[in-house]
Order: C-alpha cells, then sequence, then structure tokens
C-alpha cells in the first residue's frame, strides 16, 4: 500500500496543530462558548489565509510523487497509483489545525485589541493636538482635618465630663479652618485644534516664530532686527560661552599647594589604566585610619577628603574643581603673591584659573545681552573670589599654625591667598586631629570649634565599663578632649562618626557659604 | 685564661671545625643557608606579627570576654529580673540625672545603676551596665518625632518607648544575623566596632534604619535583645 506524502503530511501537521490547540485549551467548552462573534471572524480569517499561503507551496491538486510505502519513502514513476486524499480534504485538514492553533492563541481580548488598532493608529495625539479635558468626575472634597487640641486639654475636658469643671473654656471645640484648594492655572494650548485645517496650523506656527501675531508687524520686524544687532555685537561672548559648554571647561579652580612628597608618585599601574579620579579616590573614606610616622602627605589627603569630599557628611565640593600640588616649595605663595601669573603658569594652574575667569565673564556678558533685549538675565555669577582660591599649606618646624590672608590680582580680578605654616604633620595619637584644625583653618578662614560642655567626671573605679565606654560620645576631642585617643584600647571604640560629623559639617556650613560654581 | 676555660675553648673550636667540614659540601651549606634564612624570616614574621596585631587582638579579646559576661548575666536574670532593674534604673535616672544634654549623664547613671544593685551581685551589675548605657542611647534609636508621637499617645510612656527599643534591637539584631559569626559575643563586638565604617545615613521616622551608632550603644542594645529574647 502506497499512501502519497502529501497526505500524510497534512494529516500528521493537521493532528500537530490539533494537538497545540488543545493543549492551548481551544476545546475548551467554556472558552467556546465564550468566545465573541469578531474573535470568531478574525480565526477564521486567519486559517483561511493561512492556508491560502501554505496552500501556494503545496499545490492541493497535483498529487504527490513520492509515497510512503511499507518499506519508506520511494520515488513514485510516473502514472503509478497511489491513495491519496483528494485536495479539499487536505485544505480542510489544514483548514482545521491552524483554526484550532488560532483559537488558542486569539482570545477575546486580543480580538478586541487588534481590531482597536486602527483606530488607535488614526487617534490625535496629545503632543500633536489640543485634546478636549476628559471629563473627569469631580474628586470628593477632603474631609477637614480635626481641630488641633491645645495641649493639656485632655485633663480639662475629662473634668468637664465627670462635673468637675463647668465649661471646657479655652479648650472647647472649635471649627477647624476649611481648607484652601489652590486653583490650578489653566494651560493655553497652542498645538493643532482637533478642527484645524494643517494649512492654517502651518501659518500660524510661522507667524508665531516670526512673532508677527501678537503686534504690528513693522514693529516686530524693528524688534527682530535690534535682537540681532544685539546678538551681533554680544557675538563674541555667545561664541565663548558655547565653547566653554563644548569643551567642558572648569565651573570653579581651587588650587592647594603642599610641602609634603606626592602621596601617590605615578606607578606602572597608574601609567597603564590611568591615575584613579578624585571622586573615586574619596568615595569610602575610612574615619580613623591608623598611620605609620611617614604617612604625612596621606594624612593631609585623607584629611582634605574627609573636609570636603566625604559623601557621608552631607553635601560635598565637587570634587572636578580642586588640584592639589604635592612637592610644593616652601614659599609657593610668597612667590604666587609676587607674580600670579608666572607662578601659575609655571605649576600648570594658569590654564584652568583663566577659563573659569573669562567663563564667568562671559556670564556677565550674557546677562547684560539679556537686559539689552528686555528679557529677565539670567542670575549673577559668584564673585571671582568665590570661585578661584588660591593656599598654601607648608609644614615648617618655626610655623606659628595661624593662616594669613592676602589678595593677588590676575587678569585684574583680586583672588584670595591664603597660606599656613604648620610646625609638624603627626599620624599618630591625636596627630590627625591638629591636621583637622590646621585645614579647616587654611580653608574656611578661622578655626571652627564647637562649642559643648565637659561632661561631669565619672566615679573612680573600673565597674560598669559600657557606660565608661559611652561616656567618649561626651568626650569630643575637637573640642580639646584628647586624651582617649592616646589609648590604643579606646581608639578601636571611639565614637569618631559622630564627633568628626559635627566638626565636618560645622566646617562646610562655613566653607560652602564662601564657596560657588559657575 | 683558667686551664679548664681553656679545654673547653678546644674542645668547642674541635666541634665547630668538624661541623664546618662536616657541611663543606656545597650541597651542605644550601642545607644550611636554606635553614637559616628560614629561620630569619620565621622569627622576623612573628615579630612583624606580635607587633601589628598583639595589642588589638589582646583588646578585641577581653571586650569579647566582657560582652559574653554581661550576655550571661542578662540571661540568668530571667524576664521578671530584667523588667524590675529597667524599671529601677529608669525610675532612679528620671529622678536624680537630669539631662539638659538629651541624655543622662555617664556618672549619674553609673551612681544609679550601682544604687540599684546590691553589693556583690556582678550579675546585677553587669545587667545594669548595659540597661544604663541603653538609656544614654535613647535617643540614638528613637528619632524625636516617634517619642512625641509616643507622648502624645496618652498610654505608658516607658512602655511604650520599650517596644519601640525592642523594635529597634530587632533591625539592629538582623545585622548581627546577616553579618553571621560565633561565637556571638566576638560577633556583636566585631559588629558594633566595624558598623560605623559604613554610612548609615536614615531618614527621619524610618524605623528600619538603624543609624550610626557608638560601640557602647551597639553593645548594649544587642546584649539586651539577644540575653532577652534568644
Amino acid at each position: 500500500m502506497m499512501l502519497g506524502i502529501k497526505s500524510v503530511a497534512a494529516v500528521i501537521l493537521g493532528l500537530v496543530l490539533i494537538a497545540i490547540g488543545a493543549a492551548r485549551h481551544a476545546f475548551d467548552p467554556g472558552y467556546l462558548a465564550h468566545l465573541s462573534g469578531s474573535a470568531c471572524f478574525l480565526i477564521g480569517l486567519l486559517a483561511s489565509l493561512a492556508v491560502a499561503l501554505v496552500g501556494v507551496g503545496w499545490r492541493f491538486d497535483i498529487r504527490s510523487r513520492t509515497a510512503l510505502t511499507r518499506r519508506g519513502i520511494r520515488e513514485l514513476a510516473r502514472g503509478t497509483a497511489v491513495r491519496e486524499l483528494p485536495a479539499p480534504a487536505q485544505r480542510l485538514v489544514l483548514l482545521v489545525g491552524f483554526a484550532c492553533v488560532l483559537a488558542g492563541a486569539l482570545g477575546n481580548h486580543a480580538a478586541a485589541r487588534i481590531t482597536q488598532l486602527p483606530a488607535e493608529f488614526t487617534a490625535p495625539s496629545p503632543s500633536s493636538y489640543c485634546l478636549p479635558r476628559s471629563a473627569r468626575p469631580a474628586e470628593p472634597a477632603p474631609e477637614p482635618p480635626p481641630p488641633a487640641e491645645p495641649p493639656g486639654c485632655a485633663l480639662i475636658k475629662r473634668a468637664y465630663q465627670l462635673g468637675y469643671a463647668k465649661s471646657l473654656g479655652a479648650c472647647a471645640p472649635r471649627p477647624a479652618a476649611a481648607p484652601v484648594i489652590a486653583a490650578a492655572p489653566r494651560e493655553v494650548c497652542t498645538r493643532r485644534q482637533l478642527d484645524e485645517p494643517f494649512l492654517h496650523y502651518g501659518a500660524r506656527r510661522v507667524a508665531g516664530a516670526a512673532e508677527v501675531t501678537a503686534v504690528d508687524p513693522v514693529i516686530a520686524a524693528e524688534r527682530r532686527v535690534a535682537d540681532l544687532g544685539a546678538h551681533i555685537d554680544f557675538l563674541d561672548g555667545l561664541l565663548a560661552d558655547i565653547r566653554h559648554a563644548i569643551t567642558g571647561s572648569p565651573h570653579a579652580a581651587h588650587h592647594l599647594w603642599i610641602a609634603l612628597p606626592d602621596p601617590h608618585p605615578g606607578s606602572l599601574g597608574d601609567a597603564v589604566v590611568g591615575a584613579p579620579r578624585c571622586a573615586q579616590r574619596f568615595a569610602d573614606l575610612p574615619l580613623w585610619p591608623a598611620w605609620r610616622p611617614a604617612d604625612r602627605a596621606l594624612v593631609v589627603e585623607h584629611v582634605l577628603g574627609q573636609l570636603l569630599f566625604a559623601t557621608r557628611f552631607g553635601t560635598t565640593a565637587s570634587c572636578n574643581d580642586y588640584v592639589i600640588h604635592w612637592d610644593a616649595p616652601a614659599d609657593a605663595c610668597a612667590r604666587l603673591a609676587a607674580a600670579p601669573a608666572r607662578f601659575l603658569a609655571g605649576q600648570g594652574a594658569l590654564a584652568s584659573v583663566r577659563a573659569v575667569l573669562d567663563r564667568r565673564r562671559r556670564q556677565i556678558e550674557l546677562a547684560a545681552l539679556a537686559e539689552r533685549r528686555g528679557i529677565r538675565p539670567p542670575a549673577a555669577p559668584p564673585p571671582a573670589s568665590a570661585i578661584v582660591s588660591l593656599a598654601c599649606l607648608v609644614v615648617d618646624p618655626s610655623g606659628d599654625g595661624i593662616a594669613t590672608g592676602r589678595t593677588v590680582t590676575l587678569d585684574g580680578e583680586a583672588l584670595a591667598l591664603r597660606e599656613l605654616r604648620v610646625r609638624e604633620v603627626r599620624g599618630a595619637g591625636d596627630g590627625p586631629i591638629d591636621v583637622y584644625v590646621a585645614l579647616a583653618t587654611l580653608l574656611a578662614g578661622r578655626a571652627v570649634a564647637p562649642l559643648r560642655a565637659a561632661p561631669p567626671a565619672l566615679p573612680p573605679g573600673d565597674d560598669f565599663p559600657l557606660i565608661r565606654a559611652d561616656q567618649l560620645v561626651d568626650l569630643d576631642p575637637f573640642a580639646g578632649a584628647r586624651a582617649p585617643l592616646s589609648r590604643a584600647e579606646l581608639v578601636e571604640v571611639y565614637p569618631f562618626e559622630a564627633h568628626l560629623r559635627g566638626f565636618v559639617e560645622a566646617f562646610r556650613r562655613r566653607y560652602l557659604a564662601q564657596r560657588g560654581r559657575l | 685564661m683558667t686551664p679548664a676555660t681553656a679545654r673547653f675553648a678546644a674542645r668547642l673550636a674541635t666541634w665547630l671545625r668538624a661541623r664546618v667540614v662536616a657541611v663543606g659540601s656545597a650541597r651542605g651549606v644550601a642545607r644550611v643557608s636554606a635553614l637559616a634564612i628560614a629561620l630569619v624570616f620565621a622569627l622576623v614574621f612573628s615579630l612583624a606579627f606580635l607587633l601589628w596585631a598583639g595589642p588589638a587582638r589582646a583588646d578585641r579579646a577581653s571586650r569579647a570576654a566582657y560582652v559574653a559576661r554581661v550576655l550571661a548575666a542578662v540571661r540568668t536574670l530571667g524576664p521578671s529580673g530584667r523588667d524590675r532593674l529597667e524599671r529601677a534604673i529608669y525610675a532612679g535616672a528620671r529622678a536624680r540625672c537630669r539631662a539638659d544634654t538629651g541624655w543622662p549623664a555617664a556618672a549619674c547613671l553609673i551612681d544609679v545603676a550601682r544604687g540599684a544593685c546590691s553589693a556583690g551581685d556582678t550579675d546585677c551589675a553587669d545587667a545594669a551596665d548595659v540597661v544604663a548605657t541603653n538609656l544614654r542611647g535613647v535617643t540614638a534609636f528613637v528619632d524625636d518625632q516617634t517619642r512625641v508621637r509616643l507622648i502624645r499617645s496618652g498610654g505608658d510612656y516607658r512602655a511604650a518607648l520599650a517596644a519601640e527599643l525592642h523594635r529597634r534591637y530587632a533591625v539592629l539584631a538582623a545585622e548581627l544575623a546577616i553579618e553571621g559569626g560565633a561565637p556571638e559575643a566576638a560577633a556583636v563586638d566585631t559588629l558594633c566596632a566595624e558598623r560605623d565604617r559604613k554610612v548609615h545615613a536614615c531618614e527621619p521616622g524610618n524605623a528600619a534604619c538603624i543609624p550610626s551608632l557608638p560601640w557602647s550603644r551597639c553593645v548594649a542594645a544587642l546584649v539586651w535583645f539577644v540575653g532577652g529574647t534568644l
């Protein structure tokens, strides 16, 4: 017996499709009963289309040239008789199979979504058209809050309820003030109206761009010409502002010269992958690391990071605005005061300082342009002394630890120059506290000493170790209680976070108020 | 030089000469050199380790031992004893330790804790140390808003505060469980000594966030929770 391969394929394919449909609950009576008319129509349409598409390649009317026999699949000679399903029967089998799969895949919801698709495509977009406000049901007015009860009224009310008081007096219930509902400002829609012809909308846009709708066209043209003239007059500033934006010139420049060796001399790894960025270096600073005597520069860098960039203490300064010049000469500030431009150029700092000053000058020019055009000018930039600062920290055995300040002039701008000469930088014991105070003095201009009364002395004895350790919370090393820092067993449990937070926050309140960014 | 000393010196010289001859071969020299280098390295590393970790390790061990002691004391007291001690110290601190800075002074609390326990009762004294420290840590665990809410609720403020503190201590204990480590006293000490290395920025009123804590308050809270519930 020989069966035509097309018939066999049609039957197998049909059975597989029917099985898939059955697995997708296509024959579930409840599901079929609730299938909507549009879903049924869609299933029938798509199944017919699928069969028609398959039929192009299948060619139902042509008999199979290969047959399935007991010995396998064989090529047939022309005119060999073979059992074959009629072409309509093959179509029907495939149609039923496709319909089953589609019935499992396409439910009422999918059919509804497909039906609505053309309407969704042609619906006006809110970004292009002025749509009428949707008629939303009025929201119920919020319930008035209960009247605030003055303190101590609970007892008086209770006494009144029990008859011990004749009146509630000031505790009598008062009506709460009616809530004030602010009227939302109504937005004027300038997009295309739903019934507006396209040409009218186009003309309105063109007229709006040329400002000829609100005023006399002649006046508008004159204004245009004046505006253009103002832009040409300030062209230099406009182009410079764009250049600053594109090249990413700094928004502030704060240079600090430190007369200590660079704690991170370039390594081979840095040469290959680049030195870590400032923000990365100060991202996760330990609170109170242990230092070796040779770590003087690391101590200074750590303290600087805690004061300015540690995020755990709140708002930080911008890391990219600061440049530390290690290995600075001991007379850096004197040379800076004598010849600012030459010294800054020699240290590679002149370009960034000039870029900031130029950026500020351009912003002032743009404000003048805005004033001339009669529009609201942008906020005035901070003074030059707030966005550029120069400071020197020198370790000098004869240093007095007192910060001195003076002003240097560069390109006509007065810049603050501060110098502090400290006797030593120590990492052991309470040495870092001195560094904190010194750097805070140098940067913020004055020592930041939190006021805190000394706690009462503990009674003698070594009992109650936990409470005695808790006394450390009251002993602020920045306020003078430094003795515990020389005891290793206390340093391990010292509440540095609390004390450092108090000092750094106080410092930043003072320091950040003096600084700004463009 | 006495004859006996001369004889000893001659014998030592003979012995050394024999050893030198024995190791005179290249193989012997290499073996002795390797042994000497290894000994020197071992000596240097041991000294360095002792210098670096010796004192710190001793401090940690003594702290952990004290934590284990107070933990045992809190467990020994039992629920009623703990409640009685807590009430006594709370009342004593309220009566005698008026605090202008937000928490009672440590010196005053030591006096109160001494008065709450009879002489020689070390378990009571150890537990009182925990209770008094927890009393100083109330403001660190429960923010002002929550405390005002508890006062306004009109019930027993002390009980309400204790319940609120218990919830916060449980969050801290969850941190301890996540960090893991045994024995528990050493784990408590390690967690509390190292916890502040991470940033704990809490929004006001967020009961699920425990802010930065001093070691003493962290230990006292954990000991009170672990000793009282686990």
